[in-house]
């Protein structure tokens, strides 16, 4: 099967992720902007992370033969910094127009702060401008609330709920995002937020329309494999190939898509890995181990 | 009005005409009219969006002028949205153009610097680039780096002798097709074979393999330090490697090259030359 992991936060994990991920199908992934886990301070910092979002990460994944693509945004977090929040809304235009750019985004709120809600605010209207989708990211502590106002504020502002994708949901949320019209989706957390045990009965439950399932795999414990893993639990007990195919490839590809910067001919008619583009020097693929399979034992040299 | 750039005025006709070349020329007006650095960056941005990504073949007159302009041309693919951004980065008035590129090379994405690096040559004070070809062959992105490294006449004609050497040694790093640097022969120097004959001898302790087209650079500089590499190469080596090292030593004029290979039993005629080894060499990677 091929899979589509649209939240994970590659410039946080190792070419060893990047090789599991291709290996069990992972096609092409979404890299939403987010924060680092410490605030920045200086606006340059954006700056160098957005341009690694649209430059380098893309050029790292194409190498193990992944599509990259990603969000821009100011995150909910950061927007509390007011005047550095000033400083990156104005880097924004810039980035939101590049090639691979499928959203706005992770944006909405943190702790829902007046100055979360400006600059939610202000993101939205870029997103219209723009028409590219909107990336909802749900806050942890306040759940409930922080999605439902999430959701009248994008109403506030006119938004089409099907070009805007609320992510992070769980059992409590799924419902009245779905009955609203939203792509809804599910970050499966080893340990926290989703399992995918729970994920497999929220497919049984609601069924494939609209659910996305994603990994949200960052520099804290998560598992860039949660997509196939979901997708081999889902097909386990018996949740209908087809659905499990809409969840973990489909639903994503056609709410992002919608950006139009995302097609399924980039990784159908893509070339398999360019061996052209492996190199031995001061790089990724040091030495020539392209096309190395994991093994089981971990130390092995 | 200022007069039109020499890219706008060659690479113009090579825009889809329907609505790709109305969007540019909108644009065009636009920044002559209030240059704004705003506008010009989402319009670079935007020309990927707005002007098909399809690869131009120009021809006959029109090939011949462009080339007139900007050397090796055709040797490589150009698309119309890469040309786009060359003609609006060429729209620049030269006062300004440095400060605003800057800050787009900073923020550009995969594309945006390929574009960026092919188009330096055709800017009117391309000279005042040279700092930002440095930057370029620091990048890791082998795309980006051929595209300012490989078949491009601005390394060669501008890059001073540090700066040229840098950029081949890294090329030589990332396993690039040498031959493809453009006027290769015309900037060899002594210091550049020096480093190479390092690097070979620091690839051989690692038992790692030496490109055959590393000793072109050595070509034309064999002094008594090249010749138990060029002969350990010339007996011992791949067929691809013997016949580099053979060239290398057959066209020098230094006694113990012409001892050594009066001393062989080799015939010369066949040797290919140096762009046919680095094109069997990147067939053979």
């Amino acid at each position: 099967m091929r899979f589509i992991d649209p939240h994970v936060h590659m410039v946080s994990r190792t070419t060893d992720d990047y090789e599991a991920m291709r290996a069990a199908g992972i096609v092409a992934l979404i890299e939403p902007a987010f924060w680092l886990g410490q605030p920045r301070t200086e606006v340059g910092s954006f700056k160098d992370y957005y341009s690694t979002l649209v430059g380098w990460e893309r050029f790292r994944s194409s190498q193990f033969g992944i599509r990259h693509y990603c969000t821009i945004g100011l995150n909910s977090k950061e927007a509390n910094n007011e005047p550095l929040a000033e400083a990156v809304m104005e880097l924004l235009p810039l980035f939101a127009a590049k090639e691979g750019v499928v959203a706005i985004g992770e944006i909405g709120y943190d702790d829902q702060t007046p100055a979360e809600d400006k600059y939610f605010r202000q993101q939205i209207e870029l997103a219209k401008e723009l028409d590219l989708p909107i990336l909802i990211h749900t806050p942890h502590r306040d759940k409930k609330n922080g999605t439902y106002r999430s959701m009248d504020v994008l109403e506030e502002h006119g938004c089409d709920p099907t070009k805007v994708i609320i992510d992070h949901c769980n059992e409590e949320t799924a419902e009245e995002v779905l009955n609203r019209g939203y792509w809804t989706a599910f970050t499966i957390y080893p340990g926290t937020k989703m399992g995918n045990e729970r994920m497999v009965e929220l497919v049984k439950h609601y069924g494939p329309e609209r659910i996305i399932v994603d990994s949200s795999a960052d520099w804290g414990i998560s598992d860039p494999l949660s997509v196939p893993k979901t997708a081999a639990l889902m097909l386990e007990r018996g949740v209908p190939l087809e659905h499990v195919e809409l969840t973990t490839y489909g639903n994503a590809y056609k709410a992002y898509s919608q950006s139009g910067q995302m097609k399924e001919e980039h990784w159908e008619d893509a070339p398999e890995i360019d061996r052209s583009q492996l190199f031995s020097g001061n790089s990724i693929l040091r030495g020539g181990r392209a096309g190395e399979g994991l093994t089981d034992n971990i130390i092995e040299n | 009005m200022a007069t039109l750039s020499t890219a706008q005025e060659l690479l113009l006709p090579l825009i889809e005409p329907g609505k790709a070349m109305p969007w540019l020329t909108t644009k065009l007006l636009k920044l002559r009219t209030e240059l704004r650095p705003r506008d010009f960056y989402l319009a670079f941005s935007a020309a990927s969006r707005f002007v098909p990504q399809t690869v131009v073949k120009p021809v006959g007159s029109l090939l011949r002028d462009i080339e007139a302009s900007y050397p090796n041309f055709s040797a490589t693919e150009w698309t119309q949205d890469q040309l786009a951004r060359i003609i609006l980065m060429c729209a620049l008035p030269e006062d300004r153009n440095q400060a605003i590129l800057d800050d787009l090379f900073a923020t550009a994405d995969y594309r945006e610097l390929v574009a960026l690096y092919k188009g330096l040559y055709w800017l009117p004070n391309a000279a005042d680039f040279v700092g930002r070809a440095r930057e370029g062959s620091r990048t890791n992105m082998t795309g980006v780096f051929d595209a300012l490294a490989l078949d491009n006449p601005f390394p060669a004609a501008y890059l001073p002798e540090d700066a040229w050497n840098q950029l081949v040694l890294k090329g030589m790093f990332m396993s690039r097709p040498m031959y493809r640097f453009y006027r290769i022969e015309d900037r060899k120097n002594p210091t550049l074979a020096a480093i190479f004959l390092d690097y070979a001898e620091e690839r051989w302790s690692a038992h790692r393999a030496v490109s055959p087209e590393l000793w072109r650079f050595v070509d034309g500089y064999v002094a008594d330090r090249f010749m138990p590499g060029l002969i350990k190469t010339a007996t011992e080596g791949e067929p691809l490697e013997r016949q580099a090292a053979l060239r290398v030593l057959i066209n020098s004029d230094f006694p113990a090259a012409q001892a050594w290979v009066r001393s062989q039993n080799v015939t010369t005629e066949t040797l290919p030359d140096w762009d046919t080894i680095g094109r069997e060499n990147e067939v053979w990677d």
